[in-house]
């Protein structure tokens, strides 16, 4: 028994003296050439509300969480998918078919992400940051099916329009016939 | 009298023990938040609209990882029930681990129209501002919450998340990206301007 006891204690100081687990090492790093012309920019907030009642009876307490968070969102055009006859050049007339309109930046910083309230009743757990990040994700989702309900790709196209013409104009075009693609729904 | 009066305390000892291994199974077990919640609907309100007209010519991803850890204080009472929790823990008292993936986007800034335009019969000379660091894209669907030991803050996460878009931005300026962005925007300007004419683009940092 006293054996025992010695190999069981000796067992946890080996355990306890050892170094934690090792961070994961992320090095990992993309270059890519793109050429997205970003025409209009959206500042959206959301107010991301989570009421976690006790529904089970074992469960004692609730949960009550209200963060409001912001999104900056750009929208534009990608000029790296113009074809090659999608400009047709006659004289000082120009013809030429942009691409269709999509998101081309959607920011969350984390500096203008606020919990505003956070209560926890009776046996109930605190939230978690694991937690706290799945909402956000939702919260995030929820923006971007929301956002093309916004006017913002009307915008992006109105201004893409705005600026290509305004472009051909200083380079000597007198006339210029812009066809926009209708956006998909692909982003 | 008094053998009911010890017959009642250790009624109540025996009670109070109950309630405690009631409460501490209730913890280890019952309690555990692991189901997968649903925020409830709220709408999303616009707070501003800017027209811009930027042209991003190069993309960066990263992936940064950033961790903190909180080892207990050194102790030599081996006989206080904490030190064993550490032993347990082995060492560790809290530890949070995030990995942030991110983007940065390179290009130009030509919202005020700071750009020009000169030609004559041989030859298109287009201005152009430097290019310059446009985005940092950091979102809660790029980051994950790959350790959490102990109660977080969010100011901590915040702080971490911060650390992880400073080291994305340190990263991405030691690669060079302005001349590579330099170099697709004169490609994107050539594909973009059909001319028989000599083109020449220039940046120049004052506009």
């Amino acid at each position: 028994m006293k054996y025992f006891v010695f190999y069981i204690a000796l067992l946890f100081l080996c355990f306890g003296c050892s170094e934690p687990s090792p961070v994961p090492e992320a090095e990992v790093f993309e270059i890519k050439n793109i050429g997205e012309l970003s025409t209009t920019e959206y500042t959206v907030g959301k107010i991301i509300k989570l009421d976690d009642k006790a529904e089970e009876w074992y469960k004692y307490g609730d949960r009550k969480l209200l963060i409001n968070c912001k999104a900056k969102i750009k929208a534009g055009v990608d000029l790296s998918k113009i074809k090659n006859g999608d400009i047709k050049i006659s004289g000082t007339t120009i013809e030429i078919t942009l691409p269709p309109v999509e998101i081309t930046s959607f920011s969350m910083d984390p500096s203008l992400i606020r919990t505003e309230m956070e209560s926890v009743t009776g046996l109930r757990d605190r939230f978690t940051q694991q937690e706290k990040n799945s909402f956000l994700r939702q919260g995030e989702e929820a923006i971007k099916k929301d956002m093309a309900e916004t006017g913002i790709f009307k915008d992006a196209t109105d201004n893409a329009s705005a600026f290509v013409t305004d472009f051909y104009e200083q380079l000597g075009f007198e006339n210029i016939i812009i066809h926009q693609t209708p956006p998909s729904d692909e982003k | 009298m008094k053998n009911e009066y010890i017959r009642l305390a250790k009624n109540l000892l025996v009670l109070a023990a109950f309630i405690i291994i009631g409460v501490v199974i209730y913890r280890f077990f019952a309690s555990s938040e692991s189901e997968e919640l649903t925020i409830d609907t709220t709408p999303i309100h616009i707070e501003s609209i800017k027209t811009i007209a930027e042209i991003s010519t190069v993309s960066y991803r990263d992936e940064v990882v950033i961790d903190t850890v909180e080892f207990y204080k050194k102790s030599s009472n081996f006989y206080d029930p904490e030190e064993w929790v550490r032993l347990f823990k082995r060492n560790v008292k809290r530890r949070l681990t995030l990995i942030v993936k991110g983007e940065i986007k390179y290009g130009l800034d030509l919202s005020k129209k700071n750009y020009t335009i000169r030609s004559n019969a041989d030859t298109v000379w287009i201005n152009l501002p430097q290019p310059k660091m446009l985005d940092i894209i950091i979102s809660p669907s790029r980051t994950e919450i790959f350790q959490e030991q102990g109660d977080w803050s969010d100011a901590t996460r915040r702080q971490l998340e911060d650390q992880a878009k400073f080291k994305m931005i340190e990263n991405a300026k030691t690669l060079s990206l302005q001349s590579k962005a330099e170099e697709n925007t004169v490609r994107l300007f050539k594909k973009l301007i059909h001319t028989k004419q000599q083109l020449i683009i220039q940046f120049d940092e004052n506009i």
